[in-house]
């Protein structure tokens, strides 16, 4: 959404980023610096919103959307030649794609870069599919280039020497056939079903509906079939496992998680069996490890799912070790926010493993408003105090906080220092998510209502205050709160105006509005609306 | 430095010289002195770079005698001029058969400047010692002449392909899985440049057909398929070597399909020594639909399984049906259509009978009462007037093609 409500200046802009963090990504991982992974991160990230996420790629630059990401120069961008050398025209980044994806791909252009006529090399590897997260449009790299020309010849004798070889190679079945066949055999064997092949065609019968095409392009691509072969082989040959790199035997293992028929002891059991220690410790994964992120987050979206429909299965969270539980968490805070499931899975998580070790996991910039308020609930069932929460609460992204406190009433007591800091600091954010907190109830309304007053709704946008000032009327804040906010002077005209604007829904709190001004005093704006209003106003 | 990294580098400095011919005589006019300076420098860089030689001059690429030359960026920027006037000439190709005279040179070089600065329609200019000429690559426009250059490339391809094929089934060494994806791989750009010119060369050959001819037309058909489906890559990859390497260790001896899997597995599961024991998602999936088509019944269950089992079932009837006689594809088509949910899955045969058209790309046809060959779908989509090659001609039949076996038709049967 924020991408399509962005202006065409702010989506270059965008562009440009991606471009800088993609070259930044390869720069960094030529002089092994530690902040590649960071670039990585903001790469996947900034190529994710872009609402195609594909670039394409011409011999010196890189291009998204008919704009240019990343020029090549001297300084910037210098992989970017080698790779069109190699073929690739275009890469597109997956929905479900990784940072790692594109930390892969940044190595394999770092290395290019260095050796730019490793041409086949990194083809390959683009072929191969080994970034899972990325697909890559291939042609004929320059060297495959070189064996594909043709010089231009006289069509003519091309056709006609043709035309002749294809009369020959008649003649020469024709005669073959008849040498090792009769002509009863070949009436059965092949004349007949030409016949009737010929007459299916004609009639249809051998069409191949679109729906059709689709349904076996997408049974051929079927994630759960070529799963499924994937761990029968594994299983089948151990050795093969130690041939995979652990983040492509982390993806399998994932995947198997996704589309295993259910969430249980067998599963784990395989799990086991493929290499993925599900009681491991806590600690900084090894190279040549599992991704355990990678594994923790199939398993939480599969929990997820599962959670919907039926309880969850608390064996299996008993099964996992310090170093899933921990990913697990982590990642069912953030993946939660998209599921009905979210609240009800977390509290499970809670019982099964403890309050704490959610709170120790979750990532605050992340959390989103409902999990947020999830795992208050959850802390407020374990009684922790509400003011401690509530000092937790305010350490969140402001969106976040605000939906939290509409979900948890009891920590409303404690949360209007919050609400006028918000007030006061961020009045844009806080006017937009002020309005939701007070449609919750009532006294989330009252808490809001006397928030605006004590700050005047100063730099509250217009248009969010409106909303905002509508809601706290639904509430039956009119008298208390929005009343007030007009009648003060002491607060801005724009508040004013949007406070008496809004008493429009209330009648009679506009008509004490109306009655107890005195016009001479008022400055322009305000006399100029009182006019129209009363006009309006029946008395 | 080799031999021909100083032949390249020779190559590279002579093109440099050139820009500054071009850049010498825009600035001061083909008279100056300067320029006839430059035109000399650009003789010994020609005289250097060992002629006779022939540039291939595109706006992204240039190569010298089909070998790519390296440029940094700016040099690259540089050829941009060069073949900015080439294109406008309608030419690729500028070959040197020996070191053209100074004025010569000077010559060309105002015909590229006043082609990029002055004339956008300037002619291609004659000049002495130097050859011009029009070359086609993948992705060009469709034209008549570009219709035979593309035939043209399918059959070098082809032929590179079976030879590389026939490597793969020669050996009984770890499977090479660098050698086969570089062959998957051009069949799938044969595919790209044009499905319909690479089945009708792949068809039109003289029976018997090798193992190797067989174990090609196996990927190609799975790609073709696939690449209609627009089934992403890394599953039709898969399926298209697993096509690749059923066909080589399968067709020769005429061994069922899940035979022909089960001896192909082991090979590419071998271990191919440290450095290449790194399987990626590519090989495991490859080896991981192998597995499944070991199981006799795998095609029945397994829709992957049920694509590739079509396609070598119709390469098995193809040389295995009849001892001593070669089915044409028409023949093909006809036995795929009768084995429709009883020899062959139902839905992947008549994918197979459609992806080249009702009346396929390279079977035998009688058009407007004469012998033709199917070339690919016609211009109107009438699946029944494809385009053909009738006496000589590319030609569009007023009249609904029909069928013509050779089997079928033999007139000399008894």
């Amino acid at each position: 959404m924020q991408v399509a409500l962005a202006g065409a200046g702010e989506s270059a802009q965008r562009l440009r980023d991606l471009g800088a963090a993609l070259d930044s990504l390869v720069r960094s991982l030529r002089q092994s610096d530690a902040l590649a992974e960071g670039f990585g991160r903001r790469a996947h990230q900034l190529w994710l919103t872009q609402p195609e996420r594909r670039l394409e790629l011409l011999p010196t630059e890189l291009r998204g959307g008919g704009r240019v990401v990343l020029a090549a120069s001297n300084e910037r961008g210098r992989f970017i030649l080698p790779a069109y050398n190699a073929g690739l025209r275009a890469l597109t980044l997956r929905e479900t794609s990784s940072p790692h994806d594109v930390m892969m791909l940044g190595e394999q252009l770092a290395v290019l870069q260095d050796e730019p006529r490793a041409l086949q090399r990194f083809a390959q590897w683009l072929w191969c599919s080994t970034a899972f997260g990325l697909e890559a449009q291939l042609v004929e790299s320059l060297p495959e280039l070189g064996e594909s020309l043709v010089r231009a010849m006289p069509e003519s004798e091309l056709w006609a020497e043709r035309s002749s070889r294809a009369v020959e190679i008649w003649n020469e079945m024709a005669w073959s056939a008849a040498q090792s066949l009769p002509r009863d055999s070949v009436e059965q064997r092949f004349a007949r079903p030409l016949a009737d092949a010929e007459r299916r065609a004609a009639a249809g019968e051998l069409d191949l509906a679109d729906s059709e095409v689709g349904t076996l392009g997408a049974l051929v691509d079927d994630p759960a079939c070529w799963t499924w072969m994937e761990v029968a082989l594994l299983r089948h040959d151990p050795s093969l496992r130690a041939a995979l790199s652990p983040s492509h035997l982390s993806w399998v293992l994932s995947a198997l998680i996704e589309h295993a028929p259910r969430l249980d002891q067998d599963l784990l059991a395989v799990l086991r069996e493929l290499g993925c220690d599900l009681r491991r410790a806590e600690g900084a994964v090894a190279t040549g490890e599992l991704d355990y992120r990678v594994l923790g987050a199939a398993l939480a979206d599969r929990l997820l799912e599962v959670a919907v429909a039926e309880p969850v299965p608390e064996p299996v969270l008993d099964a996992l070790g310090p170093a899933l539980r921990g990913m697990v968490a982590s990642a069912v805070c953030e993946h939660g926010e998209d599921y009905p499931s979210g609240p009800v899975l977390i509290a499970a998580l809670a019982r099964r493993w403890g309050v704490d070790e959610l709170f120790k996991r979750v990532d605050l910039a992340v959390l989103g408003p409902v999990m947020a308020g999830a795992l208050a609930s959850c802390g407020l069932d374990a009684r922790a105090e509400p003011a401690s929460l509530m000092a937790w609460v305010a350490r969140l992204p402001l969106p976040s906080a605000l939906g939290a406190l509409a979900r948890v009433p009891a920590l409303l007591a404690h949360a209007r220092p919050l609400l006028e800091r918000a007030l006061s600091e961020q009045p844009v954010l806080a006017g937009v998510h002020l309005a939701p907190l007070a449609r919750s109830g009532q006294v989330a309304a009252a808490l809001v209502g006397a928030s605006l007053l004590a700050t005047g709704a100063r730099d509250v946008p217009e248009d969010a205050l409106g909303e905002l000032l509508a809601a706290l009327l639904e509430q039956g804040q009119g008298r208390s709160a929005v009343l007030p906010l007009f009648e003060r002077t002491s607060h801005g005209v724009t508040a004013r105006r949007c406070a008496l604007l809004a008493l429009q829904a209330e009648p009679r709190l506009l008509q004490a509005a109306l009655g107890a001004l005195d016009r001479g005093s008022e400055p322009s704006e305000i006399r100029q609306l009182l006019e129209e209003l009363r006009w309006k106003t029946p008395r | 430095m080799s031999h021909s990294a100083e032949i390249e580098q020779a190559t590279r400095d002579m093109l440099q010289s050139m820009f500054e011919l071009v850049r010498a005589v825009a600035l001061h006019g083909r008279d100056h002195q300067l320029v006839a300076d430059a035109a000399d420098a650009l003789a010994d860089a020609i005289e250097r770079a060992a002629p006779p030689f022939a540039l291939f001059v595109f706006a992204d690429a240039v190569l010298r005698d089909r070998t790519p030359l390296h440029f940094e960026l700016e040099a690259f920027r540089r050829m941009q001029q060069l073949a900015g006037a080439m294109r406008r000439w309608n030419v690729q190709e500028l070959a040197f058969e020996h070191v053209p005279a100074p004025e010569a040179l000077i010559e060309f070089a105002q015909a590229v400047m006043t082609t990029t600065h002055v004339n956008r329609t300037a002619r291609k200019p004659t000049v002495a010692g130097l050859v011009l000429g029009a070359v086609w690559r993948p992705s060009a426009p469709q034209s008549p002449a570009a219709e035979a250059a593309l035939e043209v490339y399918a059959g070098v391809q082809l032929t590179r392909a079976c030879a590389e094929a026939e490597a793969l089934c020669a050996s009984d060494a770890a499977w090479p899985w660098s050698r086969a994806q570089t062959l998957c791989a051009r069949i799938e750009r044969l595919t790209q440049a044009g499905a319909s010119a690479a089945a009708r060369t792949l068809e039109l050959e003289r029976p018997p057909w090798p193992a190797a001819r067989q174990c090609i037309a196996l990927p190609f058909y799975v790609g073709a398929v696939l690449s209609r489906m627009q089934v992403p890559a890394l599953s039709r990859r898969a399926l298209m070597h697993a096509g690749l390497a059923v066909g080589c260790h399968g067709l020769g001896a005429g061994l069922p399909l899940h035979e022909a899997a089960r001896a192909a597995l082991p090979r590419m599961l071998a271990p191919r020594g440290a450095a290449g024991d790194r399987r990626d998602p590519h090989q495991l999936r490859t080896c991981a639909l192998l597995a499944a088509l070991t199981v006799k019944e795998a095609p029945l269950s397994n829709q992957p399984a049920g694509l590739v089992h079509a396609v070598y079932e119709v390469e098995l009837q193809r040389t295995r049906a009849i001892p001593a006689v070669q089915q044409s594809r028409a023949d093909l088509h006809a036995w795929l259509a009768g084995a429709l949910g009883t020899h062959v899955h139902p839905g992947w045969g008549r994918a197979l009978l459609s992806v080249l058209g009702l009346v396929p790309a390279g079977s035998h046809v009688i058009a407007d009462g004469r012998l033709g060959i199917v070339l690919g779908p016609g211009r109107d989509g009438d699946p029944f007037r494809p385009k053909v090659l009738l006496g000589g001609a590319l030609a569009t039949p007023n009249e609904p093609v029909q069928l013509h076996s050779p089997l079928a038709m033999t007139p000399w049967a008894k």
